[in-house]
């Protein structure tokens, strides 16, 4: 379980307090999504959780041992391949698994390619291909679907979907797209401007198979989170 | 890519003939005591190379060469390393690698002959002493300018030292590392042939010293252009393509 008690992160330099007592809870095979306005401070919370900020007011403990994440950034190294870039980040080769999930995020012929000859979706499913292949307890998204069209990231979240359901990974999905929220949460966390605050969190109890962003239910939790942002 | 290499080696075959031209003109123009004609330099590097006597000497000199490539980029890529990684060691080494390029060679080549004599070492120490700062100087560029985002990926997904050191530390340097060597590599030449001219008798330095004695200009740009057909040897075979 991730356990983030009355997180706080000020950044001293610019004295600009971004999250405010934040206190959060994911469990084992949860998918929690974090929507806010922009510059709230969402990806600071996922850089701490991952260990890369250190210095910050509260407290996150963890019983997740492997935490992948997804930047918003592809951060791939432009010398090697795709299928390089992907069994990386794990210490045996498994070069079956990387190629099975090099298949899965349809990038299944370009495993030679370098980063450079891809698009910028391409690319950014390397990145997804890279972190679901570390092979994580919890995974951190940061607006990973943001370079791809709409078919590609839906086919992305039946993906995170089907790695929950197989592999028990737990989520901590960041987005501003509100119809992805609302297919691939299990609960919905939405934060205030600056400095943030958590204002509301909806359990979305749809089951995943039968979520239709259209559908009236998916419209009243869309409505509801447009009027909380733009309190 | 056809038609830039055709372009590049256009080019190169332009300089070559515009050289060859001017050396040419200017032969005809002074006596061969001051410009030697092209036959002359040609029949006399074709002499070295058919003379045992005379071939062997190359061999010398290219150990040198090696030995002070070796160390002086071994030591200088430590030398960075450290500087690149450690902000209060650069801040102390700093300072020093600035004094070791204002240094003349020439005046660490005196100390290094009273220290070790007049043989090919003191060559080969003002050569580490040049190529060591250069190549200092490029591996700390490279490394404070590598990507922290990629370093911030191999802790997240707790890359082992090594594997960030081989797969992120290393790749994102090569530039850095590239032009370093570049530069040390021709700086070396010649600092080691200077170093023998002054220090000793054996090696191209040395044979430099003999035909500067006996008047030989041709014997002198014969033996320079092994010198850059050396410079042109290591340089191939040390480029490294960039990847596919």
């Amino acid at each position: 379980m991730l356990e983030i008690n009355t997180f706080s992160k000020i950044y001293s330099e610019k004295e600009l307090r971004v999250l405010d007592h934040i206190s959060l809870q994911v469990h084992p095979s949860e998918i929690v999504v974090l929507t806010g306005p922009s510059g709230c401070g969402k990806t600071t919370l996922l850089h701490a959780v991952s260990g890369n900020i250190r210095h910050f007011e509260g407290t996150i403990k963890t019983t997740f041992n492997k935490i992948g994440f997804v930047f918003q950034e592809d951060r791939l190294l432009e010398w090697k391949t795709v299928l390089e870039n992907v069994t990386l980040v794990a210490q045996e080769g498994k070069r079956d698994r990387a190629m099975e999930l090099l298949h899965e995020v349809g990038l299944e012929g370009f495993e030679n390619y370098y980063p450079r000859d891809l698009s910028g979706g391409m690319r950014q499913r390397c990145a997804i291909a890279r972190a679901l292949f570390y092979g994580s307890d919890i995974l951190l998204l940061d607006e990973p679907f943001r370079s791809l069209d709409h078919k590609l990231s839906r086919e992305m979240l039946k993906l995170i979907h089907k790695i929950r359901t197989e592999e028990k990974t737990a989520v901590l999905f960041v987005t501003h797209d509100i119809d992805e929220a609302v297919l691939l949460a299990d609960r919905i966390i939405v934060l205030t401007k600056q400095p943030a605050k958590i204002t509301a969190q909806l359990q979305i109890l749809t089951n995943v198979e039968k979520r239709n962003p259209d559908s009236r239910k998916s419209l009243r939790y869309k409505e509801q989170i447009i009027s909380l942002l733009e309190e | 890519m056809v038609f830039t290499m055709t372009g590049k080696n256009r080019a190169k075959i332009i300089a070559f003939i515009f050289v060859m031209g001017v050396w040419w003109i200017f032969s005809f123009i002074y006596p061969p005591l001051v410009v030697p004609t092209i036959p002359s330099v040609c029949m006399k590097i074709f002499e070295i190379f058919t003379h045992a006597d005379l071939l062997q000497i190359i061999p010398v000199t290219v150990l040198r060469l090696v030995t002070s490539l070796a160390l002086g980029t071994l030591s200088g890529f430590a030398v960075g390393f450290v500087c690149g990684i450690s902000r209060i060691l650069r801040e102390i080494i700093e300072p020093i690698i600035g004094v070791l390029q204002v240094i003349p060679p020439v005046a660490l080549l005196i100390l290094a002959i009273l220290w070790f004599g007049f043989n090919g070492k003191p060559a080969i120490f003002i050569t580490v002493m040049a190529i060591s700062p250069t190549m200092a100087i490029s591996v700390q560029h490279g490394i404070l300018n590598i990507d922290p985002n990629l370093m911030e990926m191999g802790r997240t997904f707790r890359l082992k030292k090594r594997s960030v050191f081989f797969n992120i530390l290393i790749p994102s340097i090569r530039p850095s590392l590239a032009s370093g060597w570049r530069i040390s590599l021709g700086l070396a030449c010649k600092t080691i042939v200077m170093g023998e001219v002054l220090t000793t008798p054996t090696g191209i330095g040395g044979a430099l010293s003999q035909a500067r004695m006996n008047l030989e200009p041709e014997t002198v740009i014969a033996w320079t252009v092994i010198i850059l057909f050396i410079f042109y040897l290591i340089d191939r075979i040390t480029k490294r393509k960039p990847h596919a």
